[in-house]
């Protein structure tokens, strides 16, 4: 197997770049959503309590998931075109 | 938002022009923020457990109802023996005695009611909290509803109402006087 030519290597760095960035922002996304929605604003404790652990935990597992069905549905748009 | 940590800790941050002191007076100074480590995370973990919960809290109860039942078994004793050392002489070692049985027996009976009630309720509010994945005043006013209602079993379902909601109320203005502090 040949080495990769130099312009294969950049193409796919590109890639791994755009694929890191895109990660990023649905990373910093899903964290401010959840933020937004679960923290409470009074900020009395240090630490979260029990209610926004488990808001925290519902919220990003719910995010992930529509997440992953987005991408499903939006392959599968694209190959049917 | 990143100011506060920065301002703990100056060794830290860049020089400025005019270095404040590590220590001002009426200043407030902040623990600098850091990633928990594993053991930490494990510890909040376990704290944030519904079963760990309900044992802490059931043995605090246990703890303060003996502390409780001592109290109040002590001054029982007391006045019986007082009473008692009218009609007939009593001696120091009889008195003491005897106080020394209805405090055992008392912070007994005191140390399962008070258990038993904060082990439900902690339970109760945790798993609560759980589900709901908020934290209000409802957390506590639903959790002393339940316990009202479960200590009130024997009594029917009237008593079981009445529990309820007096258990609910109480539990509503503890959390509101709490929350005010």
């Amino acid at each position: 197997m040949a080495s990769p030519s130099q312009a294969e290597l950049a193409k796919s760095l590109a890639m791994a770049q755009q694929e890191l960035d895109y990660r990023v922002d649905l990373f910093n996304r899903m964290t401010s959503s959840c933020f937004e929605k679960c923290m409470d604003r009074r900020y009395k404790d240090g630490e979260l309590n029990v209610g926004e652990h488990s808001c925290v935990d519902r919220c990003c597992a719910k995010y992930w998931q529509v997440t992953g069905i987005v991408g499903q549905m939006l392959g599968a748009q694209g190959q049917g075109m | 938002m990143a100011d506060s940590p920065e301002e703990a800790s100056p060794q830290q941050s860049q020089p400025s022009p005019s270095p404040q002191p590590t220590a001002q007076p009426g200043r407030k100074t902040y623990k600098r923020i850091s990633i928990p480590t594993q053991e930490e995370q494990i510890q909040e973990d376990s704290m944030n457990n519904c079963a760990v919960r309900t044992v802490l809290s059931g043995g605090m109860g246990m703890v303060l109802g003996v502390v409780f039942g001592i109290f109040m078994g002590t001054m029982d004793g007391a006045g019986v023996g007082m009473e008692v050392a009218g009609a007939q002489k009593q001696t120091a070692r009889q008195v003491a005695k005897e106080m020394f049985l209805t405090a055992r027996s008392r912070s007994w009976t005191y140390a399962k009611g008070f258990g038993a009630m904060g082990a439900l309720f902690a339970g109760s509010e945790c798993v609560i909290e759980k589900t709901r994945a908020k934290h209000d005043i409802y957390n506590s006013v639903y959790a002393g509803c339940f316990t009202g209602g479960s200590i009130a079993y024997s009594t029917g379902p009237k008593g079981m109402c009445a529990g309820c909601l007096t258990f609910a109320a109480f539990s509503a203005l503890i959390d509101k006087i709490m929350e005010h502090d």
